[in-house]
C-alpha cells in the first residue's frame, strides 16, 4: 500500500512513543527500511520535518524560525513573535539571512509574518509598479 | 522631458509617503521537489487550485494539483534558480491577464507581458485566465458571415461570427496560411483578431508579426506568443490568454476572431505538465482530462444575444495530423468539439492546388446560415458539381470515349477547379467571389481554355471594376442580385470576351 509522508511520520512517532529510547534505534532502522522498500526515499526530509512538527505539537509547542540580517537581542525577538503569536508556546529557531537587509522574518510551518526590510521594499515596488 | 520627469518624481514620492508598512500574515509552503518547471511543496495551507503564488525569487507560479500534504505547482517563468527548501507565498489571487484597446498591434507572452519592445502595455483591466464558457441563454444562433476571403472555404465552408471552425492537415498543408489570409481579409470590417502562436518557431512568429504589418493587419491584431523555446507551462496557458483577450471584446459587444495555431502543440505541452505531475497518463500518454482541456477553451467563443450586447468571439484552432490520420486522439476531439472543420491535404497542396482544401472531408455546420443571400444561390450547386467533377475525372482515365454530357461536365470542373485556386496573401472579397462563381457555374467559362481560367478572370474583374462597378456594389449592398442584374453580368462578360485576348480562348475548328 503506498502511504504519504505524513503517515509514515505518523506511524514513525506512535512507534517510538511506544517503546523506550533504547528500542528507537531499532524501530527507526526498520522505518527506514520500509520507506526504501516503498521507494518513497525522496519523502525522508518532509518525513523527518513532520515527525519534529508531530512532537512539538504533542508538547503544544510551535516551532517558529526568525531570521534576520543582524544579530538581534532576544527580548526583542520574543517581543515581535510575542505579538504575532500571542498566547502560543514556541520554540524559535534563529537564522541569519543577510538579503532582508534588515528587519526580521517569523515564520511556522506555514505561516510568514514579514517585518523586513526586503520586504517592505518588495510591496512597495509591487505599489509603485500597479500604479 | 523635464516636466515629466518632475511628475515622476512627483508621483513616487506622493506613493512612499503615504505607503505604510502594515504587518500581513502570508500563507507560505517550501519546495521539496523540482524537475522541468514543476515544482512540489509542502505547507501552502489552504490554498486552492489554480492560485497564484510567489517564490523567494519573485518568480510566480500557479497550484495544479493538490494532493494531500503536497502540492503540485507550474512555475510562470525561469525555474533554474528555484531550488529544494525554497519558500513559497500564495498570494491568493486567480491568474489573469491584462485585456484592452490597449492590446492591439502588440506581440505579447500568455502572460501578457509585451514582447515587441514597444514599451508598457496602455491597459488597466484584466481577466481571469480560465473563465466559463457563456451559458445556453447568453448565446444566439451564428448568423452573421466572417469572409475568409478565400474562395473555397466562402462558398462551400462558410464561416460564422461565433463559430469554431477547425483547419487541420499535415505538416506543410498551408494551415497558418489559410489563417492568416483570414486575418488579412477582415481589414476594415471592425473585427479584433488575436494570433496565438502555441509551440511554434521563433522565426515562423517573426514572419507572420512583420506579414501581418506589412498588410497593415496589425492595426487590428493581437498576437500572444508562446514559442518552442519556452516552458511548457506558457504553451499550455496562451490559448487561455488569448481567450480571455477576446472575450473582452465580446463582452464590449464588439466582434473578435481567435486562431489557436495549434492545440496540437498545446496537448503535447499538457501532456508534458500532466506527466511530471504524475497524473495517470491515457491513450497516446495524455492525461484524462486532455478533452476537457481543449473544450472549456473552445466552448469559450461564441455569439452573444443582443441583451448581453451581441458580440461575438469566432475561433479557428489549427490541428496538426500525422500522416493525414485524422482518427487520432487530439484530432478526433476536436474534430467533435468545433462546428465543423476545414481539411487540408497534402496531396492536393503538392499538385498546386492552393489552398489544398479537400471539399468532400471539409464541412460547415452552422456556417451556412450565415452566408449572405447572393453567395448561398450561387454557390448552392458548386460543392455537389465539383464532388461529381472528382468522381467522372476518376472514371475517365479509363477511357478515351466519352459522351457529351460527361464532356461538359469534366470540362466545368476543371474550369472551376482553376478558378478555386488562390495565391497567399490575395484574399477576394465577396462580391468578387459572387460573380466569379456565377460566371463559372454558369458555363461562361466554356471557351476559356483551363490554364487562361485566372488571367480571365482577373481581366473580367478589372474590367468590371472601371466599366460597371455598380454590379459589385449591388451585392455588397442588396447582399442578393436579381435578374437585371444578372442579365447586365452577361452582357459585361460578353462586352470583356470580344476585347480580351483571343489567346485566352479555345480555337474553334472550322
Amino acid at each position: 500500500m503506498k502511504a504519504s509522508a505524513s503517515q509514515y511520520a505518523q506511524a514513525w512517532y506512535e512507534k517510538l512513543s511506544a517503546v523506550p529510547p533504547a528500542e528507537w534505534p531499532g524501530v527507526s532502522e526498520k522505518m527506514l527500511k520500509l520507506i526504501r522498500q516503498d521507494g518513497k526515499m525522496r519523502l525522508l526530509p518532509d518525513i523527518v520535518r513532520l515527525v519534529e512538527e508531530t512532537e512539538l505539537a504533542s508538547q503544544g509547542v510551535t516551532q517558529v524560525t526568525v531570521r534576520s540580517a543582524h544579530d538581534i537581542p532576544d527580548e526583542i525577538i520574543a517581543k515581535h513573535v510575542k505579538q504575532v503569536l500571542p498566547e502560543v508556546k514556541v520554540k524559535i529557531d534563529r537564522e541569519n539571512d543577510p538579503s532582508i537587509i534588515g528587519g526580521i522574518q517569523i515564520e511556522t510551518a506555514n505561516k510568514r509574518w514579514d517585518l523586513s526590510l526586503r520586504g517592505q521594499l518588495r510591496k512597495l515596488a509591487q505599489l509603485i509598479h500597479s500604479n | 522631458m523635464t516636466g515629466q520627469k518632475d511628475t515622476v518624481v512627483e508621483h513616487l514620492k506622493k506613493t512612499i509617503s503615504e505607503y505604510k508598512a502594515d504587518i500581513t500574515e502570508e500563507k507560505i509552503g517550501r519546495v521539496v521537489e523540482i524537475s522541468d518547471g514543476i515544482v512540489k511543496a509542502v505547507g501552502l495551507a489552504d490554498v486552492g487550485a489554480a492560485e497564484m503564488v510567489e517564490f523567494d525569487n519573485g518568480v510566480r507560479g500557479v497550484v495544479l494539483n493538490l494532493e494531500e500534504g503536497m502540492c503540485g505547482i507550474m512555475v510562470l517563468g525561469e525555474y533554474t534558480d528555484i531550488g529544494e527548501g525554497m519558500t513559497i507565498k500564495a498570494l491568493g489571487e486567480l491568474m489573469s491577464v491584462p485585456v484592452g484597446d490597449g492590446l492591439i498591434g502588440r506581440v505579447l507572452d500568455p502572460l501578457g507581458n509585451p514582447k515587441d519592445g514597444k514599451g508598457a502595455l496602455d491597459s488597466s483591466e484584466r481577466y481571469p485566465m480560465e473563465r466559463i464558457a457563456p451559458g445556453v441563454m447568453s448565446r444566439k444562433s451564428v448568423h452573421e458571415p466572417l469572409q475568409t476571403g478565400l474562395k473555397s472555404i466562402d462558398t462551400m465552408v462558410p464561416i460564422g461570427r461565433g463559430q469554431r471552425e477547425l483547419i487541420i492537415g499535415d505538416r506543410q498543408t498551408g494551415k497558418t496560411a489559410v489563417a492568416i489570409d483570414t486575418i488579412l481579409n477582415q481589414k476594415g470590417e471592425d473585427i479584433v483578431c488575436i494570433y496565438v502562436a502555441i509551440g511554434q518557431k521563433e522565426n515562423k512568429v517573426a514572419q507572420i508579426v512583420s506579414r501581418l504589418e506589412k498588410a497593415g493587419a496589425m492595426a487590428y491584431t493581437i498576437v500572444v506568443s508562446a514559442t518552442a523555446s519556452e516552458a511548457a507551462a506558457m504553451n499550455y496557458l496562451a490559448p487561455y490568454a488569448g481567450c480571455s483577450m477576446g472575450e473582452y471584446f465580446m463582452d464590449k459587444g464588439k466582434h473578435a476572431l481567435i486562431i489557436y495555431d495549434d492545440l496540437s502543440k498545446h496537448a503535447v505541452a499538457y501532456r508534458h505538465i500532466s506527466l511530471i505531475l504524475r497524473r495517470p497518463p491515457g491513450r497516446e500518454a495524455f492525461p484524462g482530462d486532455v478533452f476537457y482541456l481543449h473544450s472549456r477553451l473552445l466552448e469559450r467563443s461564441a455569439k452573444l444575444n443582443d441583451k448581453l450586447g451581441a458580440g461575438s468571439m469566432t475561433a479557428l484552432p489549427i490541428i496538426e495530423t500525422q500522416g493525414g490520420d485524422v482518427s487520432a486522439y487530439v484530432p478526433t476531439n476536436v474534430i467533435s468539439i468545433t462546428d465543423g472543420q476545414i481539411y487540408l491535404e497534402s496531396d492536393l497542396f503538392n499538385k498546386g492546388f492552393r489552398p489544398a482544401i479537400n471539399v468532400g472531408l471539409s464541412v460547415s455546420r452552422v456556417g451556412g446560415a450565415a452566408q449572405i443571400k447572393a453567395m448561398k444561390k450561387v454557390a448552392g450547386t458548386l460543392r455537389l458539381g465539383l464532388a461529381q467533377f472528382r468522381e467522372l475525372e476518376a472514371f475517365a482515365q479509363f477511357g478515351s470515349d466519352l459522351d457529351a454530357a460527361t464532356k461538359r461536365q469534366l470540362d466545368l470542373g476543371r474550369r472551376l477547379e482553376e478558378l478555386l485556386k488562390q495565391s497567399q496573401y490575395s484574399p477576394v472579397p465577396v462580391e468578387r467571389q459572387v460573380i466569379q462563381i456565377y460566371v463559372a457555374t454558369n458555363e461562361m467559362l466554356s471557351d476559356v481554355k483551363v490554364e487562361k481560367v485566372q488571367p480571365f478572370i482577373a481581366g473580367l474583374m478589372e474590367y468590371i471594376e472601371n466599366n460597371a462597378g455598380d454590379l459589385f456594389t449591388e451585392i455588397r449592398e442588396e447582399l442578393m442580385y436579381d435578374e437585371t442584374w444578372e442579365e447586365k453580368l452577361k452582357s459585361v462578360v460578353a462586352e470583356f470576351a470580344s476585347t480580351a485576348d483571343q489567346s485566352y480562348f479555345i480555337e474553334k475548328q472550322s
